[in-house]
């Protein structure tokens, strides 16, 4: 038997029976593993080669993640570290993608923060042209030439002096007041009202302008000095009321206070139904909004000193005098813009020379362009987005009517709680015209056309009277026509005609009586035969003069109506007769 | 401290700013509600010696060319729904109304007010028409917001409803 080794190993020759050992194990393990072989085999390398390894943990990686994070916080316990370091070596190499990723949340906040702070801006111009003539402003003026400040700064900082007057916590959803703290000496009025008018305002500003998440209110200002911040929460709102101007940290500060609280309460927040017990323990909590902040003391300069510094600020002011001009015609302008009916300005800027205008305007309101012309500033340079709205205002409803109706001379508009009033005389189909779109235009909640007359129906009334006003004579005891009576006939068919034009254009029906008459004399069946063939007469007479038969009708009254006593042969004539009746037929 | 938003609803002039009228205190002209369209009233009424607010929202003008913003029916705890008794088409409307008002906030209780009951002359409501409202178990009372006749007692009975209810 030939000596043999295990393939790919040296032949062991130390020990004469390994061999033979090692043969017959080899034959033996091929009987038993050799269909097994290259698993072990496969297997041994898996185990080996780490590169195998990791491919094979990649494929089960996640679901292993989520069995045991399922199991207990193992698997968040030993990434944080790991995480953090991650994200901020993230940021520091790339904070686009960081910021890429959270703008949709905080684009927003980030928003109403910006407009905040630019509402902030045109405030304190407002309160450098409310000083720049006053003793305190020539005051202020002076100081900012003292410390190079930009004036309006300096009036900022004079300004910064407020006080939280009130908060009240406000349920989103039923408008009612959850608790309410009131700063000593601060007259108030029922907070119950409010906050349900401050709700109510807030829905209409949202079902108003519905603009998507962002509707609403964040800032109201009550007169001079005062405004009501709003912040919004998920179940509750917090409004503060404030006089002077609050920091701008203020506004942060109620937030959280609002996350706060909402988070505490969750649970009776959820429950509510009207008791306010569970609340009042958040007093301590909203008093510490209460907060202000006292104006500065202040060291008195001698008048002298502020005569001689007044001279020599005329000398040296000039540069910053012009800027401070502009500043004020730029204040000026958007306070105009903000005072102008119907226009609600969201932003007004100037960058880089450029002028950035947008808000609400109503139709009818005045072109902001041509105030900004007026007021010294170049429209090229101006870039505005103005949505459009429908004022409330009744001097706009009112316009806004005119332009949609184009009343006709002799209409009157009023416009009284939202109830349009027509009044006057105008054309039929302007009438239906009106009463059907009235009520479409904003600002308009009902109608009322009780005092409007159709011009057609007082025409076709007039006309009546006039036809009515004719009588055609006859001579005695025939049905001929009496002397010159063919004009009359004429006439009378001249208005008839028109009578019967103005009733189709109405599309209304007109009943036109021809009625004969005749004298006392006679008997009475004879009379009335022969009154009946007058007016049957003048029926014929009318037909052939171009009257059409409808509308038409004849009667014979005999001696019945006469139109005069028969004291004299005039008389009696008189009273030998047609004479017409024309009913306008109520529609 | 007990607060309840109710909501009064009805058409055009059937008396609902003269009920509030007659029995709240108000801080607010009524030309806000014009120009809001709504005004907000306020009114402390007692239940079993405990103090309820009522916090009442009065809608301005509902007929057929306004709709009532369902934002201000959010989260109302009872709804007077007036009829003008001299009026029959204003029931219609009240019907409409408690439809479209149950689908808004819910189950809340809702009563028929049919007011102008000083009118008796000029009704084109009669006993039968209530009681066929009443048959469909709806609250009903009648009032007049120009005597005061049963208005105080209406909220009563709205209260009564709306604390039955919790
Ligand atoms: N006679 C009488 N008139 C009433 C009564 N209630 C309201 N009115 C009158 O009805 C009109 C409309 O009332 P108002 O309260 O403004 O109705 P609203 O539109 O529902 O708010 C007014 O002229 C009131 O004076 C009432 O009970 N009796
Ligand atoms: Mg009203």
């Amino acid at each position: 038997m030939p000596d043999s080794t295990i393939p790919g190993k040296p032949a062991d020759t130390s020990e004469e029976r390994v061999p033979e050992t090692a043969e017959e194990m080899k034959s033996l393990r091929d009987i038993i593993v050799g269909p097994q072989k290259e698993r072990i085999d496969r297997l041994e390398a898996r185990l080996d080669d780490p590169s195998v390894r990791t491919e094979e943990i990649s494929q089960h990686l996640a679901e292993a993640l989520v069995l045991r994070a399922g199991r207990d916080d193992q698997v968040a316990r030993a990434l944080e570290p790991t995480l953090a370091e991650a994200i901020k070596a993230s940021v520091q190499k790339r904070p686009r993608v960081l910021a890429d990723a959270l703008f949709p949340l905080m684009g927003p906040g980030i928003r109403k923060a910006i407009s905040a702070t630019i509402m902030g801006m045109i405030q304190s111009f407002n309160q450098v042209l409310n000083h720049s003539f006053s003793w305190r402003g020539l005051k202020w003026r002076f100081e900012a030439l003292r410390t190079r400040k930009p004036f309006a700064e300096v009036v900022l900082l004079h300004s910064l002096v407020y006080q939280v007057e009130q908060i009240f916590l406000i349920h989103n959803q039923t408008g009612l007041v959850l608790n309410h703290v009131v700063a000593r000496a601060v007259d108030i009025q029922d907070p119950d009202l409010v906050s349900g008018m401050l709700t109510a305002i807030q829905d209409f500003i949202q079902d108003s302008f519905s603009t998507g998440e962002e509707a609403g209110i964040d800032t109201l200002r009550v007169g001079n000095d005062r405004s009501v911040w709003v912040e919004q929460g998920a179940r509750t709102t917090l409004a503060a009321v404030i006089r002077g101007t609050p920091p701008m940290d203020l506004r942060r500060e109620l937030h959280d206070v609002l996350y706060r609280l909402e988070l505490k309460k969750s649970d009776a927040l959820e429950a509510f139904g009207g008791d306010t017990g569970p609340f009042v323990d958040l007093e301590e909590d909203l008093t510490a909004c209460l907060q202000f902040k006292l104006k500065e003391e202040r060291t008195r300069i001698s008048p002298w000193l502020w005569l001689l510094l007044a001279g020599l600020l005329g000398l040296a002011g000039w540069g910053g005098l012009h800027i401070y001009k502009e500043h004020q015609k730029w204040a000026g302008f958007v306070e105009t813009l903000r005072q102008t009916p119907g226009i609600v300005v969201t932003q007004a800027q100037r960058r880089g020379g450029k002028i950035y205008l947008s808000g609400l305007k109503d139709p009818q309101a005045a072109d902001p362009l041509a105030l900004l012309v007026e007021a010294g500033f170049d429209p090229a340079r101006t870039r505005a987005r103005w949505e459009t709205y429908y004022a409330l205002d009744p001097v706009f409803v009112l316009a806004r009517i005119r332009q949609a109706l184009k009343p006709p001379d002799g209409v009157g508009l009023d416009l009284v709680d939202g109830v349009l009033i027509i009044n006057g005389t105008a054309p039929h189909l302007w009438i239906a015209h009106a009463r059907q779109l009235a009520p479409l235009i904003p600002g308009v909640q009902a109608v009322s056309t009780d005092g409007l007359r159709s011009a057609e129906a007082h025409e076709l009334k007039t006309l009546g009277r006039q036809i009515e006003d004719i009588f055609i004579q006859f001579a005695r005891g025939t049905t001929t026509l009496g002397r010159d009576q063919y004009p009359r006939v004429e006439r009378v068919a001249e208005l008839l005609r028109k009578v019967q034009a103005l009733a189709v254009r109405l599309d209304r029906d007109v009943r036109i009586l021809i009625v004969g008459h005749t004298d006392a004399t006679g008997e009475e069946d004879y009379n009335r035969e022969l009154s009946y063939q007058r007016a049957e007469k003048v029926w014929r007479i009318l037909l052939r003069m171009g009257v059409g038969p409808r509308h038409l009708a004849v009667r014979g009254m005999g001696a019945a109506e006469p139109l005069h006593e028969e004291s004299t042969e005039e008389n009696r004539e008189r009273n030998r007769r047609v004479s017409f009746r024309v009913f306008p037929v109520a529609d | 401290m007990i607060k309840k938003k109710v909501c009064m609803l009805g058409a055009f002039a059937v008396g609902k700013t003269s009920l509030v009228r007659q029995f709240v205190h108000s801080i607010f002209s009524e030309k806000y509600q014009t120009t809001v369209g709504v005004k907000i009233d306020k009114k402390t009424v007692e239940r079993e010696g405990e103090p309820v607010d009522l916090i009442l929202w009065d809608i301005h003008g509902e007929d057929a060319f306004q709709t009532v913003r369902t934002s201000y029916l959010r989260g109302a705890a009872g709804i007077l729904i007036v009829v003008d008794g001299t009026r029959r088409a204003t029931l219609d409307t009240a019907f409409d109304l408690r439809q479209r008002a149950l689908e808004t906030v819910g189950a809340v209780p809702v009563v028929f007010v049919f007011n102008k009951s000083d009118l008796a002359a000029e009704w084109e409501l009669d006993d039968a028409a209530i009681a066929r409202v009443h048959q469909e178990g709806i609250a009903t009372v009648k009032t007049s917001a120009k005597t005061g006749s049963a208005v105080a007692e209406t909220f009563e009975m709205l209260v009564q409803a709306m604390m039955g209810n919790q």
